[in-house]
This record gives structure tokens, C-alpha cells and sequence, in this order.
């Protein structure tokens, strides 16, 4: 489809960077001739992926496979945030880990075996996780954020980097056989704060978890970051999506903006 | 009237089910509802939904059928209606 008869996003009137993308290799249009058949994605949107960067943190259960499926379908730059090293409870669901990495870096066992699927893949492996004081220059050398991380304090610093840089945040998170998915707008959206501005009282770090579960966020997650960067579908803005693969029920819940969110209340579109 | 309720994530697990049934009321409220729960579950439902002083826990989401009612307590409920007691999970 020619690049002026690209659909708007329609899901909000959000306007955010514009992602000219980049021209396509013959490898590359051979790679991705099959995902270029979609309707409202073809060339332009292939492009946008190959000119976009992404922030995944962390890359683990679940930003393991939005990395590896942004990988797979040709985003030009992973940033992966994520410290410590391999270690045999990850190797249940952390698909980006393996067995020889064992006591090794995990951001580093990330980085190839993402370059083993995609080696025109440009990575930057950061060893740490998202903190106070790499919050922002992470933020601001992504063009969308996805939130894979498992603790309540990263998710907010995410949060409110994404809100203060306008940037589009896809958040994923997982308990047990459950899972929550939303698209963060900064100003066409509830942000994190306005759905949970503390953190709940008890919260335990370990809980049960299959890596088929976490693996499904995971590409969810993926999917709706590349609908943003490509600008076709309708995300998760405004929605969150309750999934719970104990009884396979899919939930989509419309939710509303705090107009009194300290960090996003004044923002619009 | 019926009010059938959801409970999801650390709740469910709390309280050992997924969902369950009460009789209100008419003219009920959210605030009437989740404090005849918190008579029933009183530990569960005070540290995942409604504190002592009557107000939400700011880590739960609380829907009418799949519509989030922010803090809107005194939204009225009526016969049949669905809600959702939805709380933060962090993950993955």
C-alpha cells in the first residue's frame, strides 16, 4: 500500500514521532515477504520496523519472546536492560537463555541468541536493570518502550520516563497462570500511576509461573509494539487485557485516566 | 439482587475461588457490596480491596462488567451485574 494511503492509528489520536523507516535489502524483502502480505502493514510498515528502536526490559520469561519476536520480524535496534547472570530456574521459560550460558551474563546470552535469528539486528546489552539512575537515557534512545520487568519500582520508573518523554510504553506483566497486557499513550491513555499509584501491600517476588504463559505475553507484547511502530490495528490503549490460561478466558476491560495523575493528568494528545 | 464477582491474581488465590454470588440489596452501591465482602473475607478483602477507613487499595482495579470504575465507590449496582476485583500483578 503507497505510503500517503497508510491508515491513521485508530485507536487514539496520540501523534507521536514519526518513524520514516529505512530501505529494504533484498534479504530483508525475502525474510519478511511473508509478514508483508498483512493488510495494512506491506513495505511502509517493514520499513518503520527496520527504522525503529525498542527498550525491552527486562529479557526474560516474557521479555525474552517480545525480544526474540521484534527480532523475527525485523525491528532495527533492540536496547535489552537486564543484570545478572543465567541461572537453572530460568531455564523453565527464559527462551533467550541456555544451558551452556549458565552463571554467564544474561544480557549477553540474550544478545546472541538473538544475532543467531537475526544478525542484522542492532543490540545495545545493558547489564543492569532499569534504575534511577539509567532510567532515563534508556528511555530516551528508544522510540517505544515495552515493560517486561517484575518489580513494581522499575515499572514505575518506566512509567514515569515514558510519561515525561512522550514516549509509547507497552506494559506486560504475569501471576501464575494470569496476565495483564496495556498500551500506554502518554496523554491519550491511563498511564501506570493512574491505575496503581503504590504498590500492592504483600507482594511476593517468586510465584508459580509456566514459561507457555509468559511466552503468550511475550508475544502480545511484541505485537502490539509492532502495530504501533508500524501504525495499523488497534492496540491496547485505553484497554487492558485480562488473560487467565487457567480457564482460558480473554478479557478486555475499558480503563479510564486518573484526571488527577500527578504525572500525566495535564497532558494531552 | 445478584451481584456475581470475580476475583483475579493474588485475591483469587487468597480466597481459593474464582468467583462468587450475593444478594443485595436494591439501590446497592460498590462500597455496600465490597463491605459485605469484607464482613465475609475480612483479612483477604482488607489487604486487597478495601481497607478499614472504607477506601480502595491503591493497587486494584475495580470493573462493572469490563469497565473500569476508577474509585468510583458509590456507582450503584444493579441486578446481574458482574464485578471485578482486578489486582497489580508484576511479572515475567
Amino acid at each position: 500500500m503507497p505510503e500517503d494511503q497508510q491508515p491513521e492509528l485508530v485507536e487514539s489520536e496520540w501523534t507521536g514521532s514519526e518513524w520514516t523507516g529505512s530501505e529494504l535489502t533484498g534479504q530483508e524483502r525475502a525474510t519478511y515477504q511473508w509478514q508483508m502480505w498483512v493488510p495494512d502493514f506491506g513495505e511502509a510498515g517493514q520499513r518503520r520496523l527496520k527504522g525503529a528502536s525498542v527498550l525491552v526490559t527486562r529479557c526474560g520469561g516474557l521479555g525474552g519472546v517480545v525480544a526474540y519476536e521484534l527480532a523475527a520480524a525485523g525491528i532495527g535496534k533492540l536496547i535489552l536492560a537486564h543484570g545478572g547472570q543465567v541461572k537453572y530456574s530460568d531455564l523453565n521459560r527464559q527462551l533467550l537463555m541456555t544451558y551452556d550460558a549458565l552463571g554467564q551474563s544474561r544480557v549477553e546470552s540474550a544478545r546472541r541468541r538473538l544475532l543467531e535469528l537475526n544478525p542484522r539486528l542492532e543490540i545495545e546489552a545493558v547489564a543492569e536493570n532499569v534504575n534511577e539512575q539509567n532510567v532515563r537515557a534508556l528511555v530516551a534512545i528508544a522510540d517505544v518502550v515495552i515493560d517486561c520487568a517484575p518489580l513494581f519500582e522499575e515499572r514505575r520508573l518506566l512509567n514515569r520516563e515514558v510519561v515525561a518523554q512522550r514516549k509509547p510504553m507497552v506494559d506486560c506483566a504475569m501471576y501464575e497462570l494470569e496476565a495483564h497486557l496495556t498500551t500506554i499513550l502518554p496523554g491519550a491513555s491511563p498511564c501506570l500511576n493512574c491505575l496503581y499509584p503504590e504498590p500492592p501491600m504483600a507482594w511476593r517476588r517468586e510465584f508459580p509461573v509456566f514459561g507457555a504463559v509468559s511466552g503468550m505475553v511475550g508475544c502480545l507484547g511484541a505485537m502490539e509494539a509492532i502495530k504501533i511502530i508500524s501504525r495499523f490495528g488497534d492496540t491496547l490503549a485505553g484497554k487492558l487485557l485480562a488473560c487467565n490460561l487457567r480457564d482460558m478466558t480473554f478479557r478486555t476491560l475499558a480503563i479510564r485516566r486518573d484526571p488527577h495523575c500527578p504525572l500525566c493528568s495535564s497532558i494531552r494528545p | 439482587m445478584k451481584i456475581r464477582i470475580r476475583y483475579t491474581t493474588q485475591l483469587r488465590m487468597a480466597l481459593g475461588i474464582d468467583t462468587e454470588e450475593v444478594d443485595l440489596p436494591e439501590a446497592s452501591t460498590l462500597l455496600d457490596l465490597l463491605r459485605q465482602l469484607r464482613q465475609q473475607h475480612p483479612d483477604a478483602l482488607s489487604q486487597y480491596a478495601l481497607n478499614a477507613q472504607d477506601a480502595l487499595q491503591p493497587s486494584v482495579l475495580l470493573c462493572v462488567g469490563d469497565q473500569h470504575v476508577g474509585d468510583d465507590l458509590l456507582k450503584p449496582l444493579h441486578d446481574g451485574e458482574e464485578v471485578t476485583i482486578l489486582s497489580v500483578i508484576s511479572g515475567g
